[in-house]
């Protein structure tokens, strides 16, 4: 994808409806809440409060031009929050009465290179998780974070460096 | 592509994969998110519903139940064997204490447990150092630069939650405190939870959190007095006064019920915010005046050939240090320059200046960053002209 271009999963309908906007969106920012918090079910449940604030101010948010943007950002800041991700977790507990279980979808080598991610500082985490799992462009990332397209090359080029030495050396705590 | 955007475009893909997979499940195996999805659309359609019957689309909007429909949705799901979630090998029950089944979580944040209580479900969260009140069973928070946030659980019988702040001699602001959310618990969702917003960078820097039923009795309360350990530059001011209240008793007396009151230690309750800048202005003023009888605004000399750096706060590019220029009087010396500046920043440090001499004559005043006594959180600049010393311009960390 090049530089400024907006990615697909942007381009949306003139005044979406909120369905629709949901049904589209859904996954991908789920994914997303997952690659930035590391929890599969927290993850369900910071894309669905993203998503219920966006439908809660659908009047103001639906006539944005990009409100998948706004669901970002939001979901990126909160995923990586201790506090919302705890909370977030907290609840899906709840949810399933204590219960512990696990299905293994993800190869080792990929929570290694999420846990990766997730050691990085906050928004060097955020531009990776947008730029690699959410496929998105500088300029977007730009857009979603509210920064300077410096600023996002700045971050990813510090999380590479960072990711290189990290995952070479297997420290992914 | 190199080695590593390899691995990343890899770790994406499959990621991108394993959540469609769960996608595309039917709605009875793939866990809780898909139902939710359809919920959440059946709640959309009854609220449309509920908004042509009423006439107007805003209702729309308003009609939406405050706590999320999509959890709520979730909640009254039946346990699924096939859910996606990632707690083992972290989370492991520890069975019954107190009352509670009790599960340990680790993660890379450290270890929190969860304690369920049987048959009430109220849900209570604990630190590493003691179980909290149940009624305002959880508090979290985070202490950096920027905004930041509490989050607490509260039981079902909570209608309100009230926070109270102390202030450290800075003034609580209103527009810059807000309880976010309130989720209220419900038949489905069986604990509550809020979210308190507010700007650190802004003043601090303790709370009392207070769970009230629907008369306004306080159900359970709890103080956050201890959180102050994030590397913020006024942590030294942060960390003496969060002791100091962590010491102290019950406030007594009418507390404040919304953000614009704060608290001290045992006795100080403010009931507008013009009450705690007044406060605040007069705790800054009497430090100063101490200090000045004391000669400890000046707390040690040096010589130095640059003026030291002054440390950018944790977020880097976001939270820009803050500079200025001055247009004071010239006054006899240097040090009185500083405290004529100071005496209007109350929220700046009144003693503990550090006086560094450049080799051009000009000073710098600078406050040591106590992680690294070679940076500075503030530097004021003096400049030496025929009649004295004046006050030439500033630079803080923005924290």
């Amino acid at each position: 994808m090049k530089t400024g271009e907006i990615p697909a999963t942007a381009v949306r309908p003139l005044r979406e409806d909120f369905e629709s906007f949901y049904a589209r969106e859904l996954g991908r920012v789920t994914g997303l809440a997952y690659v930035l918090s590391g929890s599969r079910s927290g993850a369900d449940d910071l894309a669905q409060d993203a998503f219920m604030d966006a439908y809660k101010n659908w009047d103001k948010i639906g006539a944005y031009d990009n409100p998948g943007a706004w669901v970002r950002r939001v979901v990126s800041n909160r995923a990586v929050s201790k506090i919302r991700r705890k909370a977030a977790e907290a609840r899906a507990l709840v949810r399933l009465g204590g219960a512990s279980r696990t299905v293994a979808e993800l190869s080792p080598d990929v929570l290694a290179t999420w846990a990766a991610v997730r050691a990085l500082p906050q928004r060097q985490a955020q531009t990776v998780a947008l730029r690699y799992y959410d496929q998105a462009s500088i300029l977007e990332i730009a857009r979603i974070l509210d920064l300077t397209e410096n600023t996002v090359k700045t971050h990813l080029l510090r999380a590479k460096r960072t990711l290189t030495r990290t995952l070479d050396k297997g420290d992914t705590r | 592509m190199n080695k590593l955007e390899e691995q990343l475009t890899h770790a994406a893909q499959e990621t991108r994969t394993a959540i469609s997979r769960l996608e595309s499940r039917p709605a009875t195996s793939i866990g809780s998110r898909r139902r939710t999805h359809q919920v959440f659309l059946s709640v959309t359609a009854v609220a449309a519903v509920f908004a042509v019957a009423l006439g107007t689309a805003a209702i729309m909007t308003t009609s939406t139940p405050n706590h999320a429909a999509p959890f709520t949705a979730a909640a009254s799901d039946s346990l699924d064997p096939h859910v996606f979630m990632d707690y083992p090998p972290n989370l492991e029950p520890l069975g019954q204490h107190m009352g509670l089944d009790v599960y340990v979580m680790d993660d890379a944040d450290g270890r929190a447990c969860i304690g369920v209580q049987p048959g009430d479900d109220l849900l209570v969260c604990k630190t590493t150092s003691s179980w909290l009140a149940p009624h305002v069973a959880s508090w979290s928070a985070t202490h950096s630069q920027g905004p930041s946030e509490i989050y607490g659980l509260i039981s079902a019988d909570t209608e309100a939650v009230r926070v109270s702040f102390a202030g450290n001699g800075t003034k609580p602001t209103s527009p810059e405190v807000q309880l976010a959310t309130v989720f209220p618990s419900g038949p489905d969702s069986p604990f509550g939870a809020y979210i308190l917003e507010y700007n650190m960078s802004d003043y601090g820097l303790a709370f009392r959190v207070e769970a009230l039923d629907g008369q306004g009795n306080v159900l359970g309360s709890f103080d956050l007095s201890d959180g102050c350990t994030a590397e913020a530059t006024l942590e030294p001011t942060l960390r003496e006064f969060c002791t100091e209240v962590a010491a102290a008793q019950a406030p007594a007396g009418p507390q404040p019920d919304d953000s614009t009151g704060a608290t001290t230690d045992t006795t100080m309750v403010f009931s507008s915010e013009a009450e705690a800048d007044a406060w605040a202005e007069e705790n800054h003023r009497s430090r100063l005046e101490a200090a000045i009888a004391g000669s400890t605004v000046v707390a040690r000399t040096e010589d130095i050939t640059e003026a030291p750096v002054v440390v950018q706060c944790t977020g880097g590019d976001d939270y820009p240090n803050e500079t200025g220029t001055v247009n004071l009087g010239v006054v006899d010396t240097a040090t009185d320059a500083l405290v004529d500046f100071i005496r209007d920043k109350t929220h700046w440090y009144p003693e503990g200046y550090t006086q560094f001499n450049l080799p051009d004559g000009n000073i710098v005043f600078g406050y040591p960053f106590e992680s690294d006594p070679t940076l500075s959180v503030i530097n004021v600049w003096v400049v030496q002209s025929d009649n004295g010393w004046q006050v030439d311009s500033w630079e803080s960390s923005a924290c």
